[in-house]
């Protein structure tokens, strides 16, 4: 392995600690305060309620700043809290796929179908951020773009390579070049090439399949070795 | 008139601004009583033995001893109190942990404080509170004999899945505590658990 792959995936488990501190420090900070000063407004808004004369023109305002509250915890979850990973040491490849399909519907509302096709071999951090990642990215885009709220994910281990793929029936897209010279730089594929360049890191591809009324199906393919 | 006996809390968090605003929020609620406040798990340990509170609402970020320690802790020595986990993370991770740990329910602080109130409430009622998605765990591999419990035991353990205690199940079914106690300890042992939490998980599971 050359010097500069050895830093690119340095980085990618530096990025990721990070992104991990930024995360636990929201909400241990934010988070806490927002739900505390949540608890004190609702008890104010029931004593006001409770009073024989209320001060009614008092009630829309606190109606609305509770309302607020509520939306900025309800924005750090989705925006934030689904960044929140799991120790990727120490835990196996099948199991932190799982927790992050139960988490997608937790999430959202809607249904995973997983099905792991047979043993995941033991793999290394690298693969596991990417992989992750990647199913996270996946799972999100149906969530936003497919207008179905079912996905199906399939993993399995061939030969030296660990497969992922993200099916839905949803509405499709004609997918952009994701490699070569026509290769997608545009901001709305964001999505895509970050899929992309997180598979690259670990010497894997991602292919996109999809077209308009015709689902989409996302395969990630990374050598085990990363 | 007899007076329904209100449910007796104890709440642990390590941010004291998120105990003082629980608490006045539940202190305007007439049938939840806070009777003891931690910051830690440890201190949360001491309360449970001191006050045998009904329900436990527990971070599980603390300092000392972590809430799922703790939850170790209070189901190995079988102290009879329901547990509602309250978390800032809704991670799959922290769900299973809980759900696995013999907790009773799990509330987000990134919900609304009244639906943390509304869970304690079910809890406190005996019903398993965890989102559609976590129930998978409540059902781990079946045991073998698990068709084996006697129509007595089965009986026990409906009773158990209700939050019945052992003096309100002799009631029911006209035996004596000492009685209960015995099909407990069998049907525990049939079904491969240690306390009436993961009993009545099993039971949920069954029916």
């Amino acid at each position: 392995m050359s010097d500069r792959d050895l830093a690119a995936r340095r980085l990618l488990v530096v990025t990721e600690e990070e992104l991990q501190h930024l995360v636990l420090d929201i909400h241990d900070g934010p988070v806490q305060n927002l739900f505390a000063a949540l608890s004190q407004l609702s008890l104010l808004r029931a004593r006001m309620a409770a009073l024989s004369e209320a001060p009614i023109e008092c009630a829309p305002a606190l109606t609305r700043a509770i309302g607020l509250l509520e939306l900025s915890l309800n924005d750090i979850r989705s925006l934030i809290g689904a960044f929140h990973a799991p120790e990727f040491a120490g835990r196996g490849l099948a199991e932190i796929i799982e927790d992050l399909a139960v988490q997608h519907e937790t999430l959202t509302g809607g249904a995973v179908a997983l099905e792991i096709v047979n043993p995941l071999p033991v793999a290394p951090l690298t693969v596991k951020i990417a992989l992750y990642r990647i199913l996270q990215e996946a799972l999100s885009n149906i969530h936003r773009h497919a207008g179905v709220n079912a996905a199906a994910v399939r993993a399995w281990a061939e030969g030296e390579r660990l497969c992922l793929e993200v099916a839905d029936a949803g509405r499709g897209f004609q997918p952009p070049p994701l490699s070569g010279p026509e290769a997608t730089e545009r901001h709305e594929h964001i999505g895509l090439r970050g899929m992309r360049e997180r598979a690259a890191l670990v010497n894997g591809e991602i292919c996109v399949d999809s077209r308009p009324g015709r689902g989409t199906r996302v395969r990630a393919e990374i050598p085990l070795n990363g | 008139m007899a007076e329904k006996r209100s449910v007796r809390l104890v709440l642990a968090d390590d941010h004291a601004l998120v105990l003082e605003g629980l608490s006045a929020l539940l202190a305007a609620e007439s049938d939840l009583n806070v009777v003891a406040t931690a910051t830690d798990g440890e201190r949360l340990l001491d309360a449970l033995r001191r006050f045998r509170p009904d329900v436990a609402v527990l971070d599980l970020q603390m300092p000392y001893m972590d809430g799922l320690t703790c939850l170790q802790h209070l189901r190995a020595e079988g102290l009879p109190v329901r547990v509602l986990v309250l978390s800032a993370f809704g991670d799959a991770h922290s769900l299973r942990a809980a759900v696995e740990g013999g907790a009773d329910g799990f509330a987000l602080k990134t919900d609304p404080p009244q639906l943390t109130v509304t869970a304690i409430r079910q809890v406190a009622a005996g019903q398993m509170v965890f989102p559609q998605a976590a129930r998978r765990w409540l059902t781990p591999s079946p045991p073998s004999d698990s068709d084996l419990l006697s129509e007595r035991e089965q009986a026990v353990l409906a009773l158990v899945a209700e939050g019945k205690s052992n003096a309100q199940i002799a009631q029911a079914l006209g035996l004596s505590e000492n009685t209960v106690k015995f099909h407990l300890r069998n049907l525990f042992t049939k079904l491969g658990v240690t306390n009436r939490t993961a009993a009545a998980a099993q039971y949920h599971r069954r029916s």
